[in-house]
C-alpha cells in the first residue's frame, strides 16, 4: 500500500481485497506482427494492490497495448505480467478476463441490454444467482449515484446520456467483485463538465472500493488529478518516468518528459494541493494568526482589503483558488468552508505551497 | 386447332414438361395398401393430365374426382401443356391418362395432312396410333369440339349463309382469329385456299375478344370453337364446313397401357359411361358454367358428376 | 363395336345465371369473387402461405448459417456472397427450367428455386448486420470475458436482429411476389388462379388473385415488423 494522500481509503467498502492483487509487468514486450517496431519495449513497472497508476503518453506510445496485455485481448511477446502471484499465461483467457473489470471509451455498453442487464453480465455468466445479482446490482447503481436505483433499472443505455453511461460502465466493470481494474480512457468522450464530475465520483468510488486499477489516458491532468503515480511512456513503447504526480512535475525525468507536461507544468503543481492544507501548513509556519501576516500587506496599498478578498473553498485546488484571487485583483483569499470562516490565505502561500513534504514527492521513484 | 397453337403463355412450361418425363413422378409415392384397400389388384395412383385451356381443365376434373369416387388415388396434373409436351408425358408415364381430341392425334401425331371424311373414320384411324404407341384409348365423346366460322345472324340473312362455301363472292368482310391461327392448313390462310375466299380479310384478335368484335359489328364473321358457349347466347350463325376443312374433333381418354392394365374394370367403364354423357349439350353448359359464369373447373365437373349419379 | 360411346341423356345441372358484371367481365365483380372465394382462392392462398414460409424458412437456415461461416472465415464471405448473387440474378423460369429434368414437376422444384433467390438477401443482411455490432461492444464483451459463442448468441446476434429482420422482410415479400410463377410447374398457390386466367381472361379473378398476393406481402411484412419491434425493444427507446 502506497502511503500517498489520495490512496487513503475509508474503510466503508464492502468488497476491500486483502488478498495481493498487484499487478507486475516483468520486462514486458509487445510488436504487433508485420511490424519492426516495438509497440511496448520492455515495460517493468508494479502497480501495488490499492493503486491507481496512470497509462500517459502521447499515440504510439503502447499505453493501450500495455492495457490490453493484462486481460490478453493482446498477447505477449516476452516477458511476464502476474496478477497478484498467478502469471497470467496460467489462467485462459476468459476464466482471466472475468476476474477483471474492463472499462473503455464509449462505455462499451450493450445497446440491446437494459442498464441492470448490462451490470449483470459477468455475475450472469459466472451462474450468480437472480437475487444476489439483483442485490448486486442495485448496491452498485448506488455507488455510482444513479438512484433511485428503481428510475435506472430498466432503461437501455441508449436512453441515458453519456456521463450516465459510463458510470454504469463502472458499475458494470466492478460488478463481479473483481480484484483489478483496466480502464481504457473511459471519460475521454466526455464533454469537459460531465468528465469533472464522473471523475471525482470515480475517485471516491476508487477510495471506497480500492480496486487495484490500471487506467489508460492521453489528459495529463486527467492522470495528475486520478493517479497515485503515472507512467510515461514515450514513441516506441519506453518508459519515460514513473513517479507520483508531484515527482513528475516537480522532477521530469528528460526533455520528452517535460515537454509532455508543458510549459503550465508549474500550475498544474498547484492543482495537486488543496486550500485546507495550504492553510494547515501556514499556521504551522506561522502560529495562529495568518490573518495578521496578510493584513500587513493589506496596508501596503493594495486595491482590495482583506475582508474584501474572494471566498475560496478548503476543498479547491490551489489552482482554482488562484483562478479567483487573480480574478478579483487580491491578494489572498477568505477560506470557508460550510459558510464558517476557517482563515485566510495570501498569494504568497497560494503560488508557493508546502508542496515538497518529503512524504509526498520521494515515495513513488523507488519500486 | 387451338390445343396446339392458342397457349403461347404457356409455352415455356412445355418445354419443361418434355424435359421433365423420365423423373416427374419421383415426387409421387405410391398409395399405400391400405389407402385402396378394396382394390384386389395393387394400384398405385392414377395421375391424370389437362392441357391448358377451360375445356380440358373440366374433362380432367371429371376424370379425376369420378376416378376418385371409384376410390381411386388420383394426382391431377392441369395445365400440363400442349399436345406434344403432354403426349410425352403420357408416354414417359409422367401422366397416366388425358383427354385429347381426334384431329389432333392425326394432325398433331401422325402428320396426316388430308382429314378423314367421317368422325368414325378419324376415330380408327387415331386408334391405329394409340395401339402402336401402347396407349389404350376408350370411347369417344358425342361432342366434339372444332374450329368454325360464325357469323351475324343479320349477315347471314342478308347474304343466304349456310355453309363455308357461300361466303364466296359476297364482297370484302372482316374475319378474325387469333394470332396463331394464321397459317397451317386450318388456320386463316388455309381456309382463303381451300374455299377461295379472296374477299375474306384479316383481323387479329385474342382468344375471347372475338365473340365482343362480332357482336359489336367491328367484324362480319369470327374464327369459333363449336363447344364455345358463347354460341348460346349470342345471336350467331355457324357455317358448315362443307369441305371437311376442319376435320373431327371428339375426345377421347388416352390411357398408357400399363396404367390401363394397373386398373380395375370400374375405371375404363366409369370413363365410358362419362363420355356417352358428354354431348354437345352438356359440355356447352359446363363450358358455359366455366367461361360464362366463371365457376371454378373443379367445381363444375363435381355438379355435373353429382347430377349425374357419378359420384 | 363402335368407338363412340351412344349419346346418353346427361342430366344439365343449372349452374345459375350470372351476373352482368360476370358476364360482361367487368373490372371487379364482388359477388362472383364472395362465391367462388372458397374455391378459387382461399386453397391457393392457403398453398401460397406454405409456399412462402417454407422458402423463406429453408432460405433463412442456409443462407444464416452460411453468413455465420463466412463471418468466422472472411475469405470465404466473398465467394458464398458472389453464389448467392448468381442464384439470385437467374430468371426463375430458367432455373426451373434447370430443375425440372432432376426433380421434375413438384413442389421441390418450386420450392429450391424460391429458395435460390433467398439466398443472398438474407446472406447479404446477417453479414451486414453482424458487421455493423461496434467495435468497442465487441471488446468489451471479449474483454469482460465471454467466449466467443456467448459474443455471438448474447451480443452479436441480437445487435445483428435489425438487420437480419429488414433482410427477412425483404426476401418475403419477393418470394410472395415470384412464387405466384410456380404455377408454371405446380397447379399451386395464387399463380395458379392468375395462370388459369390468362388463357380466358376475366379480370376478376386477374385482380383478386393479385390483389391476394399484394395483400398477404403486406401481412407477412407487417408480422416481421411486428416480430421485429417485439424482440428489439431497444430500438425503439429514446430520452
Amino acid at each position: 500500500m502506497t502511503e500517498s494522500a489520495t490512496t487513503t481509503m475509508p474503510a466503508t467498502s464492502t468488497a476491500r481485497s486483502t488478498r495481493n492483487s498487484s499487478i507486475v509487468f516483468d520486462n514486458v514486450t509487445k510488436t504487433y506482427p508485420g511490424q519492426t517496431a516495438h509497440a511496448l519495449d520492455s515495460l517493468s513497472i508494479e502497480v501495488r494492490s490499492g493503486e491507481l497508476v496512470c497509462l500517459v503518453g502521447p499515440s504510439g506510445g503502447g499505453k493501450t497495448t500495455a492495457l490490453q496485455l493484462v486481460n490478453r485481448l493482446v498477447d505477449l511477446s516476452s516477458g511476464e505480467i502476474r496478477i497478484g502471484d498467478t502469471n497470467i499465461m496460467d489462467l485462459s483467457p476468459i476464466e482471466l478476463r472475468r476476474t477483471i473489470g474492463y472499462a473503455i471509451q464509449q462505455s462499451g455498453l450493450f445497446p440491446h441490454y437494459t442498464v441492470a442487464e448490462n451490470i449483470a453480465t459477468v455475475p450472469t455468466i459466472l451462474k450468480w444467482d437472480r437475487k444476489r445479482i439483483e442485490a448486486r446490482t442495485k448496491e452498485l447503481l448506488e455507488l455510482v449515484g444513479l438512484t433511485p436505483v428503481e428510475n435506472w433499472l430498466k432503461r437501455y443505455p441508449g436512453q441515458l446520456s453519456g456521463g450516465q453511461q459510463q458510470r454504469v460502465g463502472i458499475a458494470r466493470a466492478l460488478a463481479a467483485d473483481p480484484p483489478v481494474m483496466l480502464m481504457d480512457e473511459p471519460f475521454g468522450a466526455l464533454d469537459p463538465i460531465t468528465r469533472v464530475a464522473v471523475q471525482d465520483e470515480f475517485l471516491d468510488i476508487h477510495r471506497a472500493v480500492g480496486k487495484t486499477t490500471l487506467f489508460v489516458t492521453h489528459d495529463i491532468d486527467e492522470a495528475i488529478k486520478m493517479a497515485d503515480r503515472i507512467a510515461i511512456l514515450k514513441p516506441g513503447g519506453l518508459l519515460a518516468q514513473y513517479d507520483t504526480p508531484a515527482e513528475v512535475l516537480a522532477r521530469p525525468a528528460d526533455d520528452f518528459v517535460a515537454e509532455f507536461l508543458g510549459a503550465e507544468r508549474g500550475l498544474k503543481r498547484l492543482a495537486l494541493t488543496t486550500v485546507a492544507e495550504v492553510l494547515a501548513a501556514g499556521r504551522d509556519r506561522r502560529g495562529s494568526s495568518p490573518v495578521a501576516a496578510a493584513a500587513g500587506s493589506t496596508e501596503a496599498g493594495n486595491p482590495v482589503s482583506a475582508a474584501e478578498w474572494p471566498e475560496v473553498s478548503a476543498t479547491m485546488t490551489l489552482r482554482e483558488a488562484l483562478s479567483l484571487v487573480s480574478a478579483a485583483h487580491a491578494q489572498g483569499a477568505r477560506v470557508m468552508d460550510a459558510g464558517s470562516h476557517l482563515g485566510d490565505v495570501t498569494l504568497h502561500e497560494l503560488i508557493c505551497p508546502p508542496a515538497d513534504d518529503p512524504a509526498r514527492t520521494t515515495e513513488g521513484a523507488r519500486i | 386447332m387451338r390445343t396446339i397453337n392458342r397457349r403461347t403463355a404457356l409455352s415455356a412450361l412445355g418445354t419443361l414438361s418434355a424435359g421433365a418425363a423420365a423423373v416427374a413422378l419421383a415426387g409421387c409415392t405410391p398409395p399405400s395398401a391400405a389407402t385402396v384397400g378394396k382394390r384386389k389388384k395393387d394400384v398405385r395412383t392414377i395421375t391424370v393430365g389437362s392441357k391448358g385451356f377451360a375445356e380440358s381443365w373440366i374433362m380432367g376434373e371429371l376424370y379425376a374426382q369420378g376416378l376418385r369416387a371409384l376410390g381411386y388415388q388420383v394426382d391431377l396434373k392441369t395445365n400440363v401443356g400442349s399436345s406434344d409436351i403432354i403426349s410425352a408425358a403420357l408416354t414417359s408415364g409422367q401422366i397416366d391418362v388425358y383427354p385429347e381430341y381426334t384431329g389432333v392425334i392425326l394432325v398433331s401425331f401422325m402428320g396426316e395432312e388430308s382429314l378423314m371424311d367421317s368422325a368414325e373414320a378419324t376415330y380408327d384411324l387415331a386408334g391405329k396410333w394409340a395401339k402402336g404407341n401402347s396407349i389404350r384409348m376408350l370411347k369417344a365423346t358425342p361432342f366434339e369440339n372444332k374450329n368454325a366460322i360464325a357469323v351475324r345472324r343479320e349477315f347471314a340473312d342478308e347474304h343466304s349463309l349456310a355453309k363455308i362455301s357461300d361466303l364466296q363472292g359476297i364482297g370484302d368482310f372482316l374475319y378474325s382469329t387469333y394470332p396463331d391461327n394464321v397459317t397451317g392448313a386450318q388456320g386463316y390462310e388455309g381456309i382463303v385456299e381451300s374455299y377461295g375466299l379472296d374477299n375474306m380479310e384479316l383481323k387479329t384478335l385474342s382468344i375471347g375478344l372475338n365473340y365482343q368484335a362480332i357482336e359489336r359489328g367491328e367484324i362480319q364473321a369470327a374464327d369459333v370453337f363449336t363447344t364455345d358457349p358463347q354460341l348460346l347466347r349470342s345471336d350467331l350463325v355457324v357455317l358448315d364446313d362443307d369441305k371437311k376443312l376442319f376435320g373431327f374433333q371428339n375426345v377421347v381418354p388416352l390411357i398408357r397401357d400399363d396404367a390401363y392394365a394397373a386398373m380395375d374394370d370400374d375405371a375404363p367403364a366409369f370413363l365410358d359411361t362419362l363420355h356417352s354423357l358428354l354431348t354437345l349439350e352438356a359440355i356447352q353448359a359446363l363450358n358455359e358454367a366455366s367461361a360464362i359464369n366463371r365457376i371454378d373447373a373443379a367445381q363444375v365437373a363435381k355438379v355435373f358428376l353429382k347430377d349425374n349419379g357419378l359420384m | 363395336m363402335s368407338g363412340f360411346a351412344p349419346a346418353g341423356d346427361p342430366v344439365i345441372p343449372d349452374y345459375g345465371q350470372a351476373s352482368d358484371c360476370v358476364i360482361n367481365n367487368g373490372f371487379f365483380c364482388t359477388d362472383w369473387f364472395a362465391s367462388q372465394w372458397s374455391t378459387v382462392f382461399w386453397p391457393p392462398l392457403v398453398d401460397h402461405i406454405y409456399m412462402v414460409l417454407i422458402a423463406v424458412v429453408v432460405g433463412f437456415l442456409i443462407a444464416f448459417t452460411a453468413a455465420l461461416i463466412a463471418y468466422r472465415k472472411k475469405w470465404l464471405a466473398g465467394p458464398i456472397g458472389v453464389a448467392a448473387t448468381f442464384l439470385y440474378t437467374l430468371p426463375p423460369l430458367a432455373l426451373f427450367q434447370l430443375l425440372v429434368p432432376f426433380t421434375g414437376l413438384t413442389l421441390l422444384t418450386v420450392e429450391i428455386a424460391l429458395v435460390c433467390f433467398t439466398l443472398v438477401i438474407i446472406f447479404q443482411a446477417v453479414l451486414a448486420g453482424l458487421a455493423a455490432v461496434p467495435d468497442d461492444v465487441k471488446r468489451s464483451a471479449v474483454g469482460m470475458g465471454l467466449d466467443t459463442k456467448q459474443l455471438m448468441l448474447k451480443v452479436e446476434l441480437p445487435l445483428a436482429l435489425p438487420s437480419i429482420i429488414s433482410g427477412l422482410r425483404i426476401a418475403t415479400v419477393l418470394t410472395v411476389s415470384v412464387a405466384t410463377i410456380a404455377a408454371f410447374v405446380v397447379d399451386s398457390g395464387l399463380g395458379s388462379p392468375i395462370l388459369k386466367a390468362v388463357s380466358s381472361p376475366f379480370n376478376t379473378q386477374f385482380i383478386a388473385a393479385g390483389a391476394l398476393a399484394v395483400l398477404l406481402a403486406f401481412v407477412l411484412d407487417g408480422l416481421l415488423v411486428l416480430i421485429g419491434r417485439i424482440l428489439t425493444p431497444w430500438t425503439r427507446v429514446r430520452i
